[in-house]
Parts: structure tokens; sequence; C-alpha cells
């Protein structure tokens, strides 16, 4: 990876990205903790994600996923609250609710928010120029297919990635 | 053998076979390795599934006496085949088809922390209804949470008993001759006449 890409690009990840990594305990884990230390990447997950991940049951496998310990080691951080006043926010998370809505056969007023929060942490700091580029890890499809679609559509074509939480996994263990 | 109206006999001992089936989870996972295995004798199945060699001749023995396994004892080593089962329940308007691949989630629960928590506070038939999620899951047309959400389960814990059962199908798809069959949590949500506690 080159190092000015290193530093344009920000990497989002899902929730489903620690809790493949915490399954059934065979070292998933530690690899994506080397993955993001030895290539300097620090994940960046939404506030709602954070949340979800702190709230699961304690014999669960989300439960014993140590994500704080990853924030305190500086390889995951919580992501600043999305503004909404942030030009092609609202905009990209509406679509991407409807995506998923239209995709999964239900209403849109079920469409959870953290599904549309990866999409407007996403688009919030290519809106603003912070970075360049920003890469999706999640092992939802068609929540990332979503994703990808809504912030492409925002003008953003070319610098948004979506990459398969499974897929990454096997790449990296 | 059926008859025209199909055989009434044949079909409550199908009822209590799965039914041990799905309380069992050790026949559970036999019955499944020896259905994605087939033609198995009782030292295959005793090295690769570490079970003791006296538990392998017991357990086989349940599920022929059952009907959902056959022995071959043409040869001098009996074989072992999986009588590939599907069951329809229907209860009042609530219906749903046991396939094998439900049977291997049964089966491998006490080895996964999610399946066993997931059995242990909602029972064998949420089990069943997070399948028909994964279905869709797995081939396109239902997100992580809004699985959760119509099981009504913690987001993050749901996500990983759909991780959990994804494996299932992943494995199942081309062993299960009745995979076709599982119902589809997309076209119809998972206990959508019922109401949600």
């Amino acid at each position: 990876m080159e190092e000015s890409q290193r530093q344009n690009a920000v990497w989002i990840a899902d929730s489903g990205l620690f809790i493949a990594c915490g399954r059934q305990q065979n070292g998933k884990y530690i690899a994506l903790a080397r993955f993001a230390t030895t290539n300097g990447i620090t994940f960046l997950i939404p506030q709602r994600i954070h949340n979800e991940l702190g709230g699961a049951p304690e014999t669960s496998t989300p439960g014993q996923t140590p994500v704080n310990s990853a924030i305190d080691a500086g390889w995951v951080a919580v992501a600043d609250r999305i503004d909404y006043t942030t030009p092609a926010v609202a905009t990209v998370m509406d679509d991407v609710r409807r995506y998923i809505a239209n995709v999964s056969n239900r209403p849109e007023d079920q469409i959870e928010k953290a599904d549309t929060a990866l999409a407007g942490v996403a688009v919030q700091r290519l809106a603003r120029g912070e970075v360049s580029s920003v890469t999706v890890i999640t092992t939802d499809t068609d929540a990332g297919a979503g994703i990808k679609r809504a912030v492409e559509a925002a003008g953003f074509e070319g610098q948004i990635s979506v990459i398969d939480g499974f897929e990454f996994i096997d790449t990296i263990t | 053998m059926s008859t025209a109206n199909g055989d009434p006999e044949r079909a409550i001992d199908g009822i209590i076979s799965v039914a041990h089936l799905l309380e069992e989870p050790r026949l559970a996972r036999l019955y499944t390795y020896i259905l994605c295995n087939e033609d198995v004798t009782i030292d295959e199945i005793t090295e690769s599934m570490e079970i003791p060699r006296t538990t392998v001749y017991s357990d086989t023995g349940s599920l022929v006496e059952l009907g959902v396994l056959t022995r071959d004892e043409t040869q001098k080593t009996h074989t072992y085949t999986a009588v590939p089962i599907t069951l329809t329940a229907a209860l009042d308007g609530d219906e749903y088809t046991v396939t094998p691949t439900l049977i291997e989630a049964i089966g491998r629960a006490p080895n996964d922390q999610d399946l066993s928590l997931l059995i242990e506070k909602h029972g064998i038939s949420k089990l069943a209804g997070a399948l028909t999620y994964v279905i869709p899951y797995v081939e396109g047309g239902m997100t992580e949470r809004l699985a959760a959400r119509e099981l009504d389960l913690h987001p993050a814990f749901g996500i990983a008993v759909l991780h959990a059962l994804r494996e299932v199908v992943l494995d199942m798809r081309e062993h299960d001759p009745y995979f076709e069959q599982i119902r589809n949590a997309r076209e119809r949500p998972h206990g959508e006449s019922e109401e949600s506690t």
C-alpha cells in the first residue's frame, strides 16, 4: 500500500467483521489486530455500532469480543457523531434505507439505523474532503451493496469500495 | 411404500424420528455426518467424529431403529447410509418444513456458543426461525440487522447467530436434497401473524 494512499483512505468496519473474527476462537481476531497494526490502519466504527457491540449477551460472541481494548490499543476508533447538515449525508442515508427495504422486501421504516450510519460516516468524510477514498468492510452483502451504490450516486464514484468481511478474513488468516 | 392417500403409520413414525433428532444433538450430528458422507463404516465414523466406538455402535443402532439410517449387511464390514428426511408440520395455519439442514444446525449447537445460547434462551423453534432468515441472507435479499430485529434478538447477537447458521447453510445446501423446501423469510417474516414478545 502506498503511503499517500494510506493517509488519504479511511477504513470503516461493520459489527459483522468483529463478530466473524471472534466466533469459534481460532486466532482470527488476533490476525485482524495484526493486519491493522502492521498496515497502520485504524478501523472506524459508527457510534451505533460501538453501542451495538457493547450490549450483546455476555456469553455470546459479540459479548466476548474485546472491541474496547482494540479502541484502547488504537486500531479501532469510534467515529464522531454524524452531522446531517453535511451535504449529501442525509440523502445517502435515505438512499441506503430505500435500497435495503427494496432488496429485503420490507417497509422503509423497519430498516435499522446502524446500516445507514455506516454510509453516513463514509460520505461525511468524503464530502468534507477529509479523505479521498473510503473502504467499508461488512459481512452483510446487501447492506454493503446499498452503501456503495448510494455513496457513488452522491458523486463519489471510484472513491468507495466495499469488502466482503468473510473473504477479507480468509485473506488475513 | 405409499398408497394413494400416503401411509399414515409412516407419517407418525417420521414425526417421532424427527423429534428424536431435534432433541438429541449427538444423534443429529451423527445423522447429518452420514448423510453428507454416505456408505460409511463404524470405523470411519469413530475416527472422523472422534466419538467412542461403543457410542457410535449404540447411536447408529438407534438411528436405524428410527428409520433414518439404513445398514448394508451384504458386505463383511457393514456400511451405513442416511435416509434423507423432510417433515412438514402444520399447526392451525402455522407451517414449518424440517429438513436435514435444521438437523445439522441442532447437531452443531453444543460446539457453538452462539447457537447453544440461542437454544438455551429461546428454544429450538427460534433456531428454526433463524434458519429461514439465513436462506435470503446467504442468497441475497435480507440484511443482518433486519433479520435480528424480526427474530427479536439483540442485533449483535443476531448477527453472530446468522454467521453460525451461514456456515451450516453453505455446508448443507449441496447435501440436503430438500434444501429448497426451507421457508424463506424474505417472502414472509417469521411469526408474522403472531404477537412479538
